[in-house]
């Protein structure tokens, strides 16, 4: 069976590194070539993919006939120039994360789609395309959680798995990303009334960052993402409600997932409570970016209005750090720089 | 001949004096020589449930408690707002005072303490905290002094207990009226935890917090019963040197229960987690592997014995008194608190100087 999709991949890290397996043994999709700033790891990276090439320059990646879309899972700091030139150079694309550190990245990005008619889908759903959260969803109703006050989302996890170079630092923009997604999708995408944010490098590697959030509705929002050989790992995300409170802990030796809700004589009591089990975003995602591209229209995953706020998300907890300060208005935040 | 032992009072006949103060003062160097509590026929009760000697006094007022002899030292064990009063009425006298948390119901109120602990030089007042359970923050404070975690970037507080609520457990009504208590578990249990935490971070400067407290569950109460304070409430707080603080304390959470602090610095972390097996850590990396090491245990214990020989001490030689919050610190408490409760109802972050 011929690919429907030829594909060049671009950025060679951790996110390519968890996807790859996936992606090769996905019949609609041929990878036919691979680029990565570090050329041995575009080499590495082709020899992933019996057909692929290993190109010396992203140019060259766009300007081969046999790539019909990127993956772009470089630096956050460079996806929106790099989504930019593959959308103007007639390719699809799919981004990793939200695809932008900014509003106005993802902007740019949906406009350079538009203009050349080509699609640019976002890939920040990993989480919330997990079994887990499937599960999570059954309960995250107003008759299971009541009126939802207090949400937590953390993920620590080693730096030593952080295989961007240390100027990079890429765990706030992109777990970051997957961890807000799956949250506020599961909430339903409250509006964001205010944040205040600390974002702290660590170690050579890694990063601290901590964003504190009130979202309508009075539910207090904490996301907790640092990559550190000096934390425990863990991995959870927290729903609180006056009915009920869910929780996904699938760190390592943790409790996978529960659902506690309030019993006779004002208890908590535990209502369901199953052990963490493996899941499978990235193939959700792939379909979905495939129908995009066959019928102009993604069914699943990030859409590019969630895309644009979960940029804004990352672009005021920036702000907000370097002030120093709660936050509200991202325009009126910089512009008071 | 053996010298008289020192005389206490305990004023406050509720739950918390049989169960925490009574039981510490009979082994302590401590006589009790007084009860006192607004309601006399209570306080007969109490004597006579507690099985307590017949030259144990019974009062019905702190002036009654104040005019007799022998008395050098009053355990305020009241609802919290009575505190702040009742401690500067007995300091004034010339007595030591131990007296239960939260320490006031403002930061207003906590000045006068202040004042009134100026104006009494000699006398003493000590708070409760509770910074030596499990017995490893003495230990915790030595590694950041002597740098072991590097600058403490992050704290965090988690108090979250399915049932916490204290009227939920047939505890007095006053602790859901802000009135009396203060506030919900921020001012009950919260302020141990920010006690230890300060104390652990030798009393850092707070500058802004950021808040938001919930308030909704059902309290089984007749709907005549006030119950106005809140059920959860989290932060978010900048101080010295980017170092940052989020809390959370809940009277009632549907969750798993948890019960821990820790500190997070750019050469290791801190964990003193009252749920875990190992009730104290210290994490670092070497070469890029995470290594964990316990942390000792040298600490004298918390309880109203431990403190009253502290007082003891205290009164003898000047010694001084480590397990208890002082007035000062106690100001930055309720002033901490206070901003953030400002924070929750304003619905935006607050400048510390704002609150002082």
């Amino acid at each position: 069976m011929n690919p429907t999709v030829k594909l060049g991949l671009a950025g060679c890290g951790g996110a390519f590194a968890n996807d790859r397996a996936e992606l090769a043994k996905d019949p609609a999709y041929g990878v036919s070539a691979v680029w990565d700033a570090e050329p041995a790891a575009a080499q590495a990276g082709a020899q992933a993919f019996p057909k692929a090439a290993a190109c010396s320059s992203y140019a060259e990646l766009l300007a081969r006939a046999d790539v019909d879309a990127v993956i772009l899972t470089a630096d956050a700091s460079e996806r929106a120039a790099l989504a930019c030139a593959a959308l103007e150079a007639g390719k699809h694309v799919l981004c990793e994360g939200c695809g932008g550190r900014s509003p106005e990245e993802v902007d740019r990005i949906l406009e350079a789609a538009r203009a050349n008619g080509k699609i640019a889908a976002f890939h920040a759903a990993r989480l919330r395309l997990a079994g887990f959260t499937a599960l999570a969803r059954t309960y995250a109703t107003p008759e299971r959680l009541g009126r939802v006050y207090r949400v937590e989302a953390v993920l620590h996890r080693p730096a030593r798995e952080n295989s961007v170079p240390p100027e990079a630092r890429a765990i706030f923009p992109d777990a970051g990303a997957y961890l807000l997604d799956q949250a506020l999708d599961l909430l339903g995408w409250p509006k964001l009334e205010a944040l205040t944010a600390q974002i702290v490098p660590h170690g050579a590697t890694g990063e601290h960052a901590c964003v504190y959030a009130r979202l309508a509705g009075g539910i207090a929002f904490t996301l907790d993402v640092a990559a550190s050989d000096r934390l425990r790992p863990r991995h959870a995300l927290t729903i609180l409600g006056d009915r009920g409170g869910l929780a996904i802990d699938h760190a390592k030796g943790g409790r996978g997932f529960s659902f506690i809700e309030e019993a006779p004589g004002m208890r908590a009591k535990l209502m369901e409570s199953k052990p963490f089990f493996a899941f499978d975003p990235w193939g959700t995602s792939l379909r979905s970016f495939r129908e995009a591209i066959e019928s102009g229209k993604a069914t699943e995953g990030t859409t590019p209005a969630q895309a644009r706020e979960l940029a804004r998300w990352l672009a005021l907890a920036r702000a907000s750090a370097d002030q120093k300060r709660e936050v509200r208005n991202l325009a009126e935040t910089l512009a008071a720089v | 001949m053996t010298a008289p032992r020192p005389g206490i009072a305990l004023v406050g006949c509720g739950a918390i004096a049989a169960s925490a103060h009574l039981p510490g003062i009979h082994p302590s160097p401590f006589e009790l020589r007084a009860v006192c509590d607004m309601d006399r026929a209570r306080v007969e009760r109490f004597k006579q449930d507690q099985k307590l000697p017949g030259s144990v006094r019974v009062c019905a007022s702190l002036d009654e408690v104040l005019a007799l002899p022998g008395i050098d030292a009053v355990s305020v064990a009241t609802p919290p707002a009575s505190h702040a009063f009742l401690s500067i009425q007995a300091l004034d006298a010339g007595k030591h005072v131990l007296c239960e948390k939260p320490s006031a119901l403002s930061s207003r109120e906590n000045w006068a303490i202040c004042a009134a602990v100026e104006r009494n030089p000699g006398r003493t007042i000590q708070f409760f905290s509770s910074r030596f359970r499990n017995g490893h923050a003495r230990a915790a404070r030595q590694y950041v002094r002597e740098g072991r975690i590097g600058r403490p970037y992050r704290a965090e507080i988690q108090f979250w207990l399915p049932a916490a609520r204290t009227c939920d457990r047939g505890g007095p009504p006053w602790f859901g009226q802000k009135a009396l208590a203060g506030g919900g578990p921020f001012m009950d249990m919260g302020q141990y935890f920010l006690d230890r935490l300060f104390y652990i971070l030798d009393w850092p400067r707070w500058h802004s917090v950021s808040a938001q407290a919930f308030t909704g569950f059902p309290t089984g109460y007749d709907a005549k019963v006030v119950y106005d304070v809140e059920d959860h409430m989290s932060l978010f707080a900048r101080g010295d040197d980017g170092l940052v603080l989020t809390l959370d304390t809940t009277a009632r959470v549907n969750q798993h229960w948890r019960w821990s602090s820790a500190i997070h610095g750019s050469e290791g972390s801190l964990v003193l987690d009252n749920t875990a097996e190992k009730k104290g850590v210290f994490l670092t990396d070497r070469d890029g592997v995470t290594v964990e090491e316990d942390l000792p245990v040298h600490e004298p214990g918390q309880d109203m014995q431990v403190r009253l020989e502290q007082l003891a001490a205290f009164m003898a030689t000047g010694a001084p008194f480590e397990l208890g919050t002082d007035a000062r610190q106690a100001l930055a408490i309720s002033s901490f608190c206070e901003a953030a409760y400002r924070s929750a109802s304003d619905g935006t972050e607050i400048e510390m100087e704002d609150a002082a």
